[in-house]
């Protein structure tokens, strides 16, 4: 008889490892006994092993990325204490800690649970941190609560004992239909619609980014908002049901929502709540075209921006690099108890804004900012690059994107006149193809690599992608070339000059003048001497 | 706390980095400056990738805002900063060939000296080319014949086994044959066979199943080349007279076979015993040979009916390959005793006859593939017939060696079992019969009574140095002789060419006064026509290994028919998106060959049963399928080590700084890049992959190619 596919090892794990590790238990434990699956289970509970080998990576979860500033004095004080006194900001509107030793990996868990946020679903193959966008509970468009369903998915029992889906699975619920809630790279996003009054939501599925990206598709036009529980848990069982289980490199949703088309996943999911007996179905429209139109992007700089509720603003913070140490998370906290209203958000580009300051206060709050050496502005510009933690800590990683996030900050955010001619300007910087820096849907993408050197050795470097974006139907940024790191400074000042020297006026946006020109002639452009 | 502190200096001055910042965090989270100071020299002191260098500066960043003053942690975090350099060239895509699994790539010459193969697609022939099938197919190298194995294999677990037949046949002959009596040298060298990964796959019981499922027909191949108009005469119609007859066939040829026995086949016939290999088997292959216009004439011994001189005359050349039919008589005191055969002669006899008068305890003696057959035939012949069990009576077949009484056979032999030359299995097969073996004994002398041999002196051995042959020389023990009665001896003690029939006018130039051939294992001879092949070159080996010499022997008679070489080799070399297996198919365990229960074994009765087809399919999905190439382009490739973290073995897939070559341009070592830095590329090491596919499956940006290699011989176009 011909061989059988069997489980794979990660899928025997999965079986036969309970993913709630006693880390008390495992602070007793010598390192050596503790098995290679076992160390990969602990990521169901948040905790990755970092590159380094005696210590650990601890990514908590805040659902809608939101914590009140006492939640966030208690995170400060674990980092200060068994962190080497840094926290660090995730694109997942989270926050992660390394250089914990595996001693203290349960004194940051129990510390966390003691106000009420855990780490469990921090990673793994569960469905992780519900995101949004920041402005949700605030910002000046919003349709509908979208915090509120985020709190219902981050509750729900079903969702969140998902504890062995095929591989990782997000979910975003934005609170307007904005791009600023990554909608089309998740694999569910959720975006209010509003008809006659009543807020109802509309379905995408099936996007995500790692090496091999897909953008979500529209599902259902509408999906009244007392169903919306009901869809999304379906989907993690089409989910769990129709995932590859044997080839990790496909076997996200983006994957099965791609060979079976919107309709035909639409149709799975109403099977599935069929079987469950829920009622009411005939209310869910399904999307009349899958081709996603998600509204472009709200913001695009302001330090302030008002809130909803009349009175009050958002006030938004650039945190340099994501990382946050000790003093001046203080200072971030105290401002926002003193002068704002006590709400701390982070945000997917790795920034804070500080919610619910009241209007009367947000002069005197920046001002208190810049005084303690913050930064306000450059967001959604060429100073507001997110890039992952890259060699530094991660295992995976194949350039040093730190650094280069720090050569492109130093070179070109600091020369304020150039930044602002070239206006909204997003760089993502990712260390390896699993892209957790976003690189696919940003307008200039660096995606870390190596290039061999016929010398000898070889060089780091990245490899540019441009022209991503999240909004209408979403784009995959292209590749236009590669460059070395420690060319990368002249490499994007010559993308960015090409782009100056050539758009059809100031206004013509960076992604607007890649979809214009295409990538050939772009690659022209940047390729001359 | 100081003796541990000291300690961590200690392992870190030792480069146990790793170890030492273990040690440091053991004792609670690191918050006093000399731990910081020495975690920062760990890393500083690792340095093997940027996570080091990164590790090393917040720890030396910590240190100073603790308030060290050890200078070396600002001259760690002031090293740890790159400058930027100025762009003095062009932005540009990447620059890639080879590509990966999807992609297509061109018939040119490959680019790199890392390349695997000489050309990235079509017809390979450097030395490269040659050396990487050698070193990535090892049954195909282990076969005299050059066995497509992989691609046999696929065929059946594709269930094409008239497809396997036609692939086999093409290259060793006879694969009804050799399906059964194979020596196999083939599976000693199967990767799946190398250590921690289970047991060789069984390509000859596979190679029977693909005759067993193929068609009735006889197959006959097409010819390489129109008549040439030259004759070739063949001495010999053992296994290497009929192989060199059908290549000289296929090359157009007109080939006659001259055969001193009454049936062609030689040693298949006449030395194999039927319960082993049915005898219409060898019937149909030889058809298949005949049918191409071979002429075989039977009853006609060379040097008599006519001479060699003559036969050259006739021909435009003539293939010697009249075997090894001279035998190797142990020179013992008592050695004209009656009762002392050689195994040969003695097989010969049973399979021309049917049976043959034999003792009651028989002794064989030897070690190889002779032994066995004797022992075995001689194990059917028993006269006595013992009392079955009224109930089991109906049961065992009337020849069956269970009417015989066990141990009237028994094999002796002068080594141990590790220097037996015989089939795998086999000497299991000779316990199972009952036949008893023994070990490091050597014969000393035939004990006579009444002319009639009545026991054998054997001396006890140890096992001394390696001789010529590379097994380890016995070494007789003082003092150990003992007696065995016996009133047969079967001497299983090797032969040797006979070419007592070469005539006088020949025999000067072409024979050695020890009666071997002058010109040793060579194709040709001192005489331009006369060519040698097989055995008769040789000396006594496999049929695998005759029909191998032999088929290389008629390439150098074509050439030297026609003036010039009309065949060459190639590595064709294909694209292909996947190999179809699955790793689970590793897992499969060996399929074991069904036989005949000892009831009914008998003479004629074959004993092995052959797989059905389904155990045919099974067994050969076991097979790596070794021909499949993959290969990282090398520009391509973005060193991100995902293939290196899914990596099966711990040498298929290297960070290497450099490879190293040879003149011809063939890969013969590397070094290991110990840093990030050094790394010039991430490489395959074909020799230690097994084709798993794990690597394409991790790679992010799809640069692994996979490709089929094989060795094929086509006419050289004019």
């Amino acid at each position: 008889m011909k061989a059988q596919p069997d489980l794979t090892q990660v899928e025997k794990d999965k079986l036969e490892i309970n993913p709630d590790f006693d880390f008390r238990e495992i602070a007793k434990r010598p390192f050596e006994d503790i098995s290679p699956n076992e160390l990969a289970m602990f990521k169901w509970s948040g905790v990755y092993h970092q590159l380094q080998p005696s210590f650990f990576m601890i990514r908590v979860v805040t659902p809608g990325g939101r914590m009140t500033t006492k939640q966030f004095n208690r995170a400060v004080d674990l980092g200060e204490k068994y962190a080497q006194d840094e926290m660090c900001i995730t694109t997942r509107q989270t926050l992660q800690y390394h250089w914990i030793r595996k001693e203290d990996i349960y004194k940051i868990i129990e510390g966390m649970a003691e106000v009420g946020i855990t780490s469990k679903n921090g990673c793994g193959d569960v469905p992780r941190n519900i995101i949004g966008d920041s402005l949700a509970g605030a910002g000046p468009n919003q349709i509908g609560d979208s915090l509120k369903l985020i709190r219902w998915m981050a509750d729900d029992d079903e969702i969140q004992n998902q504890r062995n889906l095929p591989r990782k699975h997000k979910i975003s619920v934005a609170s307007s239909n904005d791009a600023l809630a990554q909608t089309l790279m998740n694999c569910q996003g959720w975006v209010p619609v509003e008809r006659d009054g009543v807020v109802g939501w509309k379905y995408h599925a099936g996007g995500g980014l790692g090496a091999r990206p897909y953008l979500a598709k529209a599902i259902f036009d509408w999906v009244p908002e007392d169903l919306v529980m009901a869809v999304t848990r379906a989907a993690i069982e089409a989910f769990r049901r129709h995932g590859d289980r044997r080839h990790r490199a496909h076997s996200r949703l983006k994957v099965v929502v791609d060979q079976m088309g919107a309709k035909k996943f639409g149709d799975v999911l109403i099977d599935i709540m069929k079987e469950k007996n829920v009622q009411g179905l005939d209310s869910i429209e399904f999307a009349a075209s899958a081709v996603p139109n998600i509204g472009r992007m709200s913001i695009n700089g302001e330090a302030v921006i008002p809130q909803k509720t009349e009175g009050k603003s958002i006030v938004r913070i650039l945190i340099p690099r994501s990382e946050i140490k000790t003093p001046e998370s203080r200072i971030i906290s105290k401002l926002a108890d003193e002068l704002g209203g006590g709400i701390i958000m982070f945000t997917n580009r790795q920034n804070i804004e500080l919610h619910d300051v009241p209007n009367e206060n947000a002069d005197k709050l920046v001002a208190a900012l810049h005084e303690a050496g913050f930064k306000t502005e450059g967001h959604e510009h060429l100073p507001d690059i997110v890039a992952c933690v890259g060699t530094t800590m991660c295992k995976m990683a194949v350039s040093d994107s730190p650094d280069a996030y720090h050569r492109l900050y130093n070179a070109l955010a600091t020369d304020e006149t150039y930044w602002k001619a070239i206006g909204t300007l997003r760089i993502n910087i990712t260390g390896c193809p699993n892209n957790c820096a976003h690189a696919w849907v940003a307008d200039i993408g660096l995606r870390g690599t190596r290039t061999r050197n016929p010398e000898g050795g070889s060089v780091e470097g990245y490899s540019v992608f441009v022209g991503g974006k999240l909004s209408e139907d979403g784009k995959i940024a292209e590749y236009l070339c590669d460059a070395a790191t420690e060319e990368i400074v002249p490499a994007v000042k010559k993308i960015l000059d090409a782009y100056l020297a050539n758009r059809q006026s100031d206004g013509e946006l960076f992604v607007d003048f890649c979809a214009r020109i295409g990538i050939s002639n772009f690659q022209e452009l940047v390729a001359s001497e | 706390m100081e003796q541990l502190l000291n300690q961590a200096e200690e392992l870190i001055n030792a480069g146990q980095c790793n170890e030492a910042v273990e040690l440091l965090c053991r004792q609670g989270v690191p918050q006093e400056t000399r731990v910081f100071e020495l975690i920062a020299l760990a890393h500083h002191k690792k340095d093997q990738a940027r996570g080091d260098v990164y590790s090393a500066v917040i720890f030396a960043g910590r240190a100073i805002s603790s308030g060290s003053t050890n200078p070396l942690m600002q001259q760690i975090i002031d090293a740890s900063k790159r400058q930027d350099k100025d762009l003095d060239h062009s932005l540009a895509p990447q620059d890639y060939i080879l590509g990966g699994w999807q992609d297509t790539r061109p018939v040119i010459d490959a680019p790199l000296s890392s390349n695997a193969l000489s050309k990235l697609n079509g017809k390979a022939d450097a030395p490269k080319d040659f050396d990487w099938l050698g070193k990535n197919i090892p049954c195909q190298k282990a076969c005299p014949a050059s066995t497509d194995i992989p691609g046999y294999l696929q065929a059946i677990y594709e269930g094409r086994h008239e497809d396997a037949y036609n692939i086999n046949l093409r290259d060793n002959v006879f694969p009804a044959v050799l399906g059964r009596v194979c020596a196999r040298p083939c599976e000693s060298e199967c990767r799946h066979g190398w250590e921690d990964l289970g047991d060789p796959v069984a390509i000859c019981f596979s190679k029977r199943s693909a005759a067993d499922f193929k068609g009735q027909d006889l197959v006959v191949m097409d010819k390489w080349f129109e008549d040439s108009g030259k004759s070739v005469a063949v001495i010999g119609s053992g296994v290497a007279g009929l192989a060199a007859a059908r290549q000289l066939a296929l090359l157009g040829h007109k080939v006659t076979v001259y055969e001193k026995h009454s049936t062609p086949g030689g040693m298949m016939n006449q030395g194999i015993p039927v319960f082993r290999l049915p005898r219409d088997l060898i019937a149909k292959e030889i058809e298949q040979i005949a049918a191409l216009g071979v002429e075989i004439i039977c009853n006609t011994e060379i040097g008599k009916s006519i001479t060699l001189s003559e036969l050259t005359e006739q021909n435009d050349a003539v293939v010697m390959a009249a075997g090894t039919l001279r035998p190797n008589l142990l020179d013992l005191p008592g050695k004209e005793l009656e009762g002392i055969r050689h195994g040969l002669e003695f097989l010969l006899d049973v399979n021309d006859n049917g049976t043959t008068a034999i003792g009651d305890k028989v002794v064989v003696i030897g070690g190889g593939f002779t032994a066995m057959d004797c022992a075995r035939t001689a194990r059917r012949l028993g006269a006595t017939t013992v009392q079955i069990e009224e109930e089991k009576a109906d049961q065992v077949a009337t020849g069956s060696i269970l009417r015989i009484p066990k141990g009237n056979v028994g094999v002796w032999y002068r080594r141990s079992v590790d220097e037996m030359l015989v089939t795998p299995g086999e000497i299991e097969e000779l316990e199972h019969e009952h036949i008893p073996l023994e070990t490091m004994v050597s014969p000393k002398a035939y004990v006579g009574e009444n002319g009639k041999v009545a026991a054998m002196q054997f001396v006890r051995t140890e096992l001394g140095e390696p001789d010529a042959s590379g097994r380890r020389r016995p070494v007789e023990i003082k003092g150990s002789e003992f007696e065995l009665p016996v009133d047969t001896v079967l001497l299983a003690t090797g032969q040797f060419p006979d070419t007592s029939w070469i005539d006088e006018a020949l025999k000067a130039e072409l024979v050695e006064e020890d009666g071997w051939l002058k010109s040793g294992t060579a194709f040709s001879t001192a005489r331009d026509k006369i060519f040698a092949a097989g055995d008769f070159a040789t000396g006594a080996s496999s049929l695998i290994q005759a029909i191998g010499h032999a088929k290389d022997a008629a390439r150098a008679v074509d050439q030297f028919l026609m003036g010039k070489v009309r065949l060459k080799d190639f590595a064709k070399i294909e694209d292909v998106t996947d190999s179809g297996r699955i790793r689970e198919m590793d897992a499969v365990p060996l399929q074991k060959m069904p036989t005949i229960d000892l009831e009914k074994r008998d003479l004629p009765t074959e004993v092995e049963l052959g797989y059905d087809k389904d155990t045919s399919v099974e067994e050969t999905q076991r097979c790596y399928q070794c021909h499949y190439k993959y290969e990282i382009d090398a520009d391509k490739c973005i060193f991100c080590d995902w293939c290196v973290k899914a990596k099966p073995r711990p040498d298929c897939i290297l960070k290497v700084k450099e490879l190293k070559h040879d003149d011809e341009g063939r890969i013969v070592g590397w070094e290991i890049a110990e840093k990030a830095d050094d790394v010039n590329m991430i490489w395959i090491n074909q020799d230690d992959c097994i084709r798993c596919g794990a690597c394409v499956a991790a790679c992010p940006v799809d640069a692994i190619s996979i490709q089929k290699v094989s060795l094929v011989t086509e006419p050289v176009s004019a």
